[in-house]
């Protein structure tokens, strides 16, 4: 669990505060190519040591030990609607800061991804709304689309994708139905 | 403002919030049962420290206000004013309004805004008239309080009384040993004026009994001198055994007292020796109060009773040698000395909370070493390696139950808040409720009861609310026209139960029913039982009252509720009677951080089950090994016994390994079987919160970390049988996912 | 003789010859007494009284008790005023009549 490379952001330093808007961290996930707002980023770490926490979803993979805190662990790309991420050589997971509306809290989620490329500038200007439809992935998961080197690049809209609401919930919405209206059929 | 400042007026403002609920609780008490006199001292006080201390910051709104109500309460000690119920409630409102002058000094707002300084007006007002002809009034100018203040003591000097109070009670030998009460009160005259005598001959008996040269005369006497008590006591001095002498200093005097125990040195003393040096009381009073004492205790041992002594204080303040004030003072003194176990040192929760943390991480470092030093065993026979380990993961174990202990407080607190709550609500909606409240002395995590008090508000809320019927309608169903509510709290294996019970008119089987059915949460045609309907108010967007009142249903539901308590690792259970009333039994583990566990192997994850529900570890049956059953039943020595199989309930197929293992495990009464492939032992465990992600996650109620750094999750014993009994793992989601699950 | 009883119509008046004290209480009960039984009215004349003690002043307190139980007049007068002043610091002053009384003196029964 060797740390590959250690980013931080720093809310305090303000002067920095409108360049690292436009700074995003380019990733691969089973062949394409994502980037996600270096501002949410809060570490990137090798893959390893994940305990699987039962009965949840398989996007859920589990959770691992990061410096005493127990932070669960989500394979990006089984929940963007695709196949189960199979663990190589260079998968790592990105250390993202989640902000739950619903109790002012920030919370860190770990997102499985096949590689870790770079951090791009990506200038306002360059940055288009989502299609309304043909992006692969549902489309509030995606924040827009930035343009780089003449590519449109995903850019994630990681709040969306990982919205605890959502994630919590996906339990009973994908995979059961609502508990009361299920006892009577047992007793 | 520096930082001192900045600190010190936390303190006073986390002091004063203390003092207010005492205050309060102590007015609750006195409006129960108004003979409760000595609570107005508690109220006295709570008022006269916070005004001596907003002093030192110069929140001058809040002196005078309290010094006001002081005032009053001073008139209420001196019995020159009933405690009369309006009176208890103008000074709940004077609580109400001193918590909002705290706030807004604090806050740099002065008087605080234009509500609040209506508010103190008008209680000012009301004050100002059980203050009689001495002028109180509200004023934004301090000086002219200051008038008001002197006005007020020199009316106290007088009404308070400064004449000395001497009660004697001759023996009736006195006259035959050739004394005459007549010369202790000539000589008496010499020490200052007697200002009254009142001869009392009540013990004297008819004519067949009367001997003359008994004496049956009982004095008691008005004395006005500057002389001390030990000189008054000395008059008496050659009667002293024939004659029960009590003297009472003047009510003027309490504060010169009160000043010569506050100057008395700060070595630890005991009580009565305080009260001695003081001089308000003399050596042979707390003698005989001693005395007393002693014959109490030795009474009950001849009766063979454990009594605990009373404390000398009580004895003294019944002797009539002092008064109640003075003793607390002393008692104040005395714990500012030695720092007694009353005496607490605050320390922010932030620091608590990073002691805990890193006692948690101390635990599992200790681990760690104890399974590297086990591992050497084999190796080299290290065997003081070994023993040092042991030791000190003994040590490390009561520096983790000791941090944990500073963390534990009790529940009683948290209840006596609600009697304020269940007052004005109960005022507020025309219901007479008695509030019972047991077992406040049961201990929590703070942290546990912090997050527990919104849902049990909740609960308290909805119990008055919607639970308990009118007087009128309790009336007319023959029930008592109190209702009654029920705060409780007990432990039950590991945990704690805390109950909301009220006698109201019970849960509607069919509103309940017919509202699930509208929200779709039940279908049309579906038989549930009673349990299975009252278990639906913790649905969301459940509500079943039918008007939201201004109490109640603003829009925290029950489903809420659930989820704190169950946030915080426990669960929530309901029975209701129709007509005879709900309960509501919140389980709650002790504390959120670490708990001794039991240590398993499930294929290739471990688990942790919490030691207290773990009732004995066997071997499986012959029978049942390598089945792929998920729940079965065993016969265990006579008795069935249902069980899990963890491996197939946790998708952890492939790797089974020699024989497979039951742990039974016990909770509320009922026994149940876990099957694991491989038992480990007793483990210390850290639990981590598993976070909002795993909210929904039944069975499972947080997570630990090993020593060797990998997550091990822990059970939850009851919720994974719970979720097993009702069936959901075979028709529910999980047998019926497994190809997503894997 | 410790007292002289005088008594007309009912009316008694008992004088006291010696000082009323722990030494002559007990001795002066009885016969106060018997003096209270046979009469509607008791008057008791302290004017040869010269010292008085607590058992005195209790004894005298008695007597007042036993006749007003039994519903009789009972009055003291003549004191001298070193009783006075034991009267005064017991404030029994109330109790007694300053001026002396000579209504039914000098007629002696017995």
């Amino acid at each position: 669990m060797s740390p590959v490379a250690h980013v931080t952001t720093d809310d305090d330093s303000g002067a920095d505060q409108i360049e690292s808007q436009n700074q995003f961290l380019s990733f691969r996930l089973a062949d394409e190519v994502y980037a996600i707002d270096l501002m949410s980023l809060k570490e990137i770490i090798g893959y390893g040591d994940l305990t699987s926490v039962p009965m949840m979803p398989g996007f859920i993979r589990g959770v691992i030990n990061l410096r005493g805190r127990v932070v669960p662990v989500v394979d990006l790309a089984e929940r963007l609607g695709g196949q189960k991420t199979e663990v190589r050589k260079r998968t790592s997971i990105i250390i993202v800061e989640i902000f739950d509306e619903s109790d002012d809290e920030r919370i860190d989620i770990g997102i499985i991804v096949d590689s870790v490329n770079e951090v791009l500038d990506i200038c306002p200007d360059d940055i288009e709304p989502p299609p309304s439809f043909g992006a692969k992935i549902r489309t509030d998961f995606i924040e827009g689309m930035g343009k780089v080197d003449g590519k449109f690049l995903v850019l994630l809209d990681i709040g969306n994708i990982l919205s605890i609401e959502e994630l919590s919930m996906l339990n009973d919405v994908n995979v059961g139905v609502k508990e009361p209206a299920r006892k009577p059929e047992t007793e | 403002m520096n930082e001192e400042i900045q600190e010190s007026i936390q303190v006073f403002v986390s002091e004063a919030g203390e003092l207010l609920d005492e205050m309060e609780s102590a007015l609750l008490v006195l409006e129960e049962d108004p003979s409760h006199e000595g609570h107005i001292n508690t109220v006295f006080r709570a008022v006269h420290t916070i005004k001596g201390s907003a002093g030192l910051f110069s929140y001058d709104h809040i002196v005078d206000f309290s010094h006001h109500v002081e005032s009053v309460l001073d008139r209420v000690r001196d019995g020159q004013q009933k405690i009369t119920s309006e009176l208890l409630s103008i000074l709940l409102a004077c609580h109400d309004i001193l918590e909002n002058l705290v706030q807004a000094a604090v806050n740099d707002q002065g008087a605080g805004d234009e509500e609040v300084q209506e508010r103190t007006r008008g209680i000012a007002g009301q004050l100002e008239q059980y203050l009689g002809e001495s002028a109180c009034a509200v004023d934004e100018n301090p000086m002219v309080s200051h008038e008001v203040l002197q006005i007020d003591d020199q009316i106290s000097g007088i009404e308070l009384g400064s004449n000395w109070h001497i009660s004697l009670r001759f023996g009736p030998d006195v006259l035959r040993n050739g004394m005459d009460p007549l010369s202790f009160m000539r000589y008496l005259s010499r020490l200052g004026e007697v200002v009254q005598i009142l001869p009392v001959w009540d013990d004297m008996p008819g004519r067949g009994e009367m001997e003359p040269e008994s004496c049956y005369l009982d004095l008691e006497i008005e004395f006005k001198s500057d002389a001390d008590k030990v000189t008054i006591e000395n008059v008496f001095q050659f009667v002293k055994d024939d004659c029960k002498v009590t003297i009472l200093p003047p009510l003027t005097r309490h504060s010169l007292y009160k000043e010569a125990i506050e100057d008395l040195p700060g070595e630890p003393m005991r009580l009565g020796d305080i009260l001695v040096e003081s001089g308000a009381v003399t050596e042979r009073e707390l003698k005989e109060a001693l005395e007393v004492q002693q014959s109490e205790v030795d009474q009950a041992e001849l009766k063979m009773e454990n009594i605990s002594k009373t404390p000398i204080g009580e004895v003294l303040i019944h002797k009539g040698s002092v008064h109640p004030e003075l003793v607390n003072a002393a008692v104040n003194k005395q714990a500012k000395n030695k720092g007694s176990p009353e005496k607490t040192i605050r320390v922010s929760a932030d620091k608590l909370e990073s002691l805990i943390n890193l006692m948690g991480e101390l635990v599992i470092s200790t681990a760690n070493i104890a399974l590297l030093a086990n591992l050497t065993r084999k190796d080299t026979l290290n065997d003081a390696l070994i023993e040092a380990t042991e030791n000190m993961g003994q040590l490390v174990d009561g520096v983790r139950d000791a941090s944990l202990g500073l963390r534990m407080v009790q529940i009683g607190e948290t209840f006596f808040r609600f009697r304020r709550i269940v007052r004005d609500v109960s005022h507020k909606s025309c219901k007479d409720i008695e509030l019972k409240i047991s077992g406040g002395e049961a201990e929590l995590d703070k942290t546990v009861i912090e997050k527990i008090s919104d849902p049990l508000l909740h609960l308290v809320r909805n119990a008055i609310d919607h639970g308990i019927e009118s007087t009128e309608t309790r009336h007319k169903t023959g029930k008592p026209k109190k209702g009654l509510l029920h705060l409780s709290a007990s432990h039950d294996s590991g945990g704690i139960v805390i109950k909301v019970s009220d006698d109201g008119c019970g849960l509607s089987h069919e509103k309940i029913l017919a509202k699930a059915q509208d929200l779709g949460l039940v279908k049309d045609n579906q038989k549930l039982s009673d349990q299975e309907v009252y278990r639906l108010i913790f649905e969301p967007g459940f509500s079943t009252a039918e008007q939201v009142t201004d109490l109640s249903g603003r829009g925290v539901g029950m489903d809420v509720v659930r989820r704190n308590i169950e946030a915080l690792r426990g669960h929530v259970d309901v029975e209701s009677q129709p007509g005879k009333g709900t309960s509501f039994s919140i389980h709650l583990p002790l504390t959120l951080a670490i708990i001794d566990g039991f240590l398993v192997r499930v294929g290739k994850s471990f688990y942790v089950i919490p030691l207290d529900m773990v009732e004995e570890c066997t071997e499986l049956p012959e029978e049942f090994q390598n089945a792929s059953q998920l729940n079965s039943y065993m016969d265990l020595r006579g008795e069935v016994l249902p069980f899990i199989h963890l491996a197939e309930l946790f998708q952890e197929k492939n790797v089974r390994s020699g024989r497979e293992n039951i742990v039974v495990a016990k909770f509320a009464g009922q026994k149940a079987g876990l099957v694991v492939d491989e038992l480990h032992g007793e483990y210390q465990t850290v639990i981590k919160p598993l976070g909002k992600v795993f909210r929904q996650l039944h069975g499972i109620s947080g997570a630990t970390i090993l020593g060797s750094g990998k997550v091990a999750m822990v059970i939850d014993v009851p919720a994974l049988v719970k979720t097993a009994a009702s069936g959901a793992f075979e028709h529910g989601r999980f047998s019926s996912n497994s190809e997503v699950l894997n | 003789m410790s007292i002289k009883t005088y008594a007309r119509n009912g009316k008694c008046k008992i004088k006291v010859e010696v000082d009323m004290t722990i030494y002559t209480t007990a001795d002066l009960m009885p016969k106060i007494l018997k003096s209270l039984d046979k009469h509607k009215e008791l008057v008791i004349d302290l004017s040869d009284v010269f010292e008085i003690d607590t058992s005195g002043i209790q004894l005298l307190e008695f007597i007042k008790r036993e006749a007003r139980r039994d519903n009789k007049v009972f009055s003291m007068v003549s004191h001298k005023e070193n009783v006075l002043d034991v009267f005064h610091l017991y404030r029994l002053n109330g109790q007694l009549d300053a001026i002396p009384d000579n209504s039914v003196s000098e007629i002696k029964v017995a």
